[in-house]
């Protein structure tokens, strides 16, 4: 098989189960992830973006169909194991506010440490690179309870970083930042991907600013995913397929999203 | 801290309701003859024991606390809060009743002493049991803390019941072994004890990689290669274990188990277990001593209940902790 491919699912069907019954969510998703390459999952609210990606990063279990992990299914994989191949940064509110930064970066460490987690040499200089990598230099030492929401999600990535994965699974990292972070981190997980080799797959809301970073764009919609490059999901019009129904249009030209209708039309 | 302990340690050889002069306790502590021998069973079979029970009690309560908060991710979970003393009370009472009519520890055999534990350890993964049930569908933390509260209740209306059905005196026996005291545990039993305490805060120490990850919560920790369900029953063991223990033998102490992790983490500065465990575990023992010592007070050769003054001690501490949740970091 293709070397390149991290990833392959087949006829993946997620949801989850309640009481005995099955609560399907999206089925016969078929989809690869290869290396190097940032890849934004984007689509409505509730639509299953979440879903999806802990399916992927094995947090949860998929209903029926497969998910294979560098050529081998990922059932077979253990825990252990998968945490040196997928690392992840969630929405979870984490209790965390009494470790230092460079506490929080170093438990990214611990698929690698030995019983009582203590650090080598070499792990303490992985995590002090991470974190100048992230821009956090200067707070190493501060609490994470002083740190404004972009800092926390800035180390958070870096906890991702020093976990040395092939794949870094991110679900929603730039919600509740403002421009500028949305920005910075955003380019920065850019760079990751094309400098370090490894694969990004983030989840987002800001699809404008996808279009001119991803590589891959995953359009999710309660008809199915749809997967292709930026420009060629633009020129075959499937952006719009995003927010069918409602009140807003996508511009081909600007890349940009509007409204339909003008309330107040110009004069 | 460690001077502290070691310190309080001594206070609690050195003072006792009965006066012994300190050159005749150095002198027996020693191994030499003392002037009167009763003082000499006082020292090494009352307060010898019961300090080294206040020093195993306070870390073990201190720590399954710590462990506890660390797991619900709330930083009102305890072994009493939860129903898990209760539970194992509910236990030992079961098999006091089956055993005979009386419900004290004190003066039973080696054999009935260990069904008595294994009934404690027993009530206490069984409330454990419900509670991990629960904590399946009810994302709530505080509804979760609220069940546990419910079932502490339920408990304790079983062994009311129970209770109906023993005799006048293990009624009483039960009642004073309600009130907690680290006395209870005399030197033939120390040795058991001790080693029982002892194998639950080696297992708490083992945890500490996983207790760092789960403050994370759990996806997170199981993205750093934690098994989750082998980690939950493992520090679910370890808390019943050493609830147990301290329960059978000193009767259910509260706030020991909720004060001492937050008092350990306000000291310290830091909620990194590492550091943490190790320091919860020397404050548990301070703690413990300190209440012990607090007991004997009066000086009138009478003892107060344990249960009278853990209060007076871990209350103050938890309000406090709750009035400056926004001020306090490890909330944030």
């Amino acid at each position: 098989m293709d070397m390149s491919t991290l990833i392959t699912a087949s006829e993946l069907c997620i949801g989850y189960h309640n009481k005995g019954e099955h609560l399907q969510i999206h089925q016969h998703l078929n989809f690869s992830l290869r290396r190097g390459e940032l890849i934004s999952l984007c689509g409505p609210n509730g639509v299953g973006k979440s879903t999806l990606l802990r399916t992927i990063a094995n947090l949860q279990s998929p209903l029926s169909g497969e998910i294979e992990v560098l050529g081998r299914q990922m059932v077979s994989y253990s825990e252990k194991e998968l945490s040196r191949i997928i690392a992840v940064v969630l929405t979870d509110r984490a209790n965390i506010g009494g470790l230092s930064v460079e506490e929080v970066v170093a438990l990214g460490r611990q698929p690698y440490t030995g019983f009582f987690g203590r650090l080598s040499r070499e792990d303490k200089s992985l995590v002090k690179s991470a974190i100048q990598s992230v821009g956090m230099a200067d707070k190493t030492n501060r609490y994470m309870a002083e740190l404004s929401d972009g800092e926390r999600q800035k180390v958070m990535i870096a906890k991702s970083l020093v976990q040395e994965c092939p794949l870094v699974i991110l679900d929603e990292p730039t919600a509740f930042l403002d421009v500028a972070s949305r920005i910075e981190i955003t380019q920065l997980l850019h760079d990751i991907a094309h400098a370090q080799n490894k694969t990004v797959l983030l989840s987002t809301h800001d699809i404008e600013q996808a279009l001119q970073l991803s590589d891959q764009l995953w359009l999710l919609t309660k008809d199915g995913l749809q997967t292709g490059s930026p420009e060629d999901l633009v020129a075959n019009h499937k952006i719009d397929t995003l927010f069918e129904g409602r009140n807003v249009v996508f511009d081909e030209k600007t890349w940009t999203f509007r409204s339909k209708t003008r309330i107040f039309p110009y004069t | 801290m460690t001077v502290l302990l070691i310190a309080l340690f001594l206070c609690n050889v050195f003072c006792g309701s009965v006066d012994i002069p300190c050159e005749e306790t150095f002198n027996i502590l020693c191994g030499g003859e003392a002037s009167k021998e009763s003082w000499k069973y006082i020292i090494l079979d009352s307060r010898m024991p019961q300090a080294v029970t206040a020093l195993l009690c306070g870390p073990a309560l201190a720590v399954s606390g710590l462990m506890l908060q660390t797991y619900f991710n709330n930083q009102l979970a305890d072994p009493s809060i939860l129903g898990i003393t209760s539970g194992s009370s509910f236990g030992v009472a079961v098999v006091m009743l089956v055993l005979g009519g009386a419900m004290g520890v004190g003066n039973l055999e080696f054999s009935g002493f260990l069904a008595v534990l294994i009934g404690a350890v027993v009530g206490a993964l069984l409330v454990m049991a419900i509670l991990l049930f629960f904590s399946t569908f009810v994302k709530n933390s505080l509804t979760l803390l609220i069940i546990g509260i419910m079932i502490g209740y339920l408990t304790s209306s079983a062994i009311s019941l129970l209770n109906f059905f023993a005799t006048a005196e293990g009624v009483h026996s039960y009642v004073i072994w309600g009130l907690g005291t680290f006395g209870g545990v005399s030197s033939s039993q120390l040795p058991f004890f001790t080693s029982t305490i002892l194998i639950g805060l080696l297992a708490s120490i083992l945890l500490i990689k996983p207790l760092n990850a789960l403050l994370l919560g759990e996806r997170y920790a199981t993205n750093l290669g934690i098994n989750i369900r082998l980690v939950r029953n493992l520090i679910l063991l370890t808390v019943g274990l050493l609830t147990a223990c301290v329960t059978t033998f000193c009767g259910p102490i509260a706030f020991i188990g909720l004060a001492v992790p937050h008092i350990s983490r306000l000291l310290l500065g830091s909620s990194n277990h590492t550091s943490l465990l190790p320091f919860t575990m020397q404050t548990g023992s301070v703690i413990a001593l300190f209440c012990n010592l607090a007991c004997i007070f009066p000086n009138n050769g009478s003892i107060l209940p344990l249960n009278a003054i853990t209060p007076l001690l871990g209350a103050p501490v938890i309000i406090y902790v709750l009035i400056n949740q926004r001020k306090i970091q490890y909330f944030n």
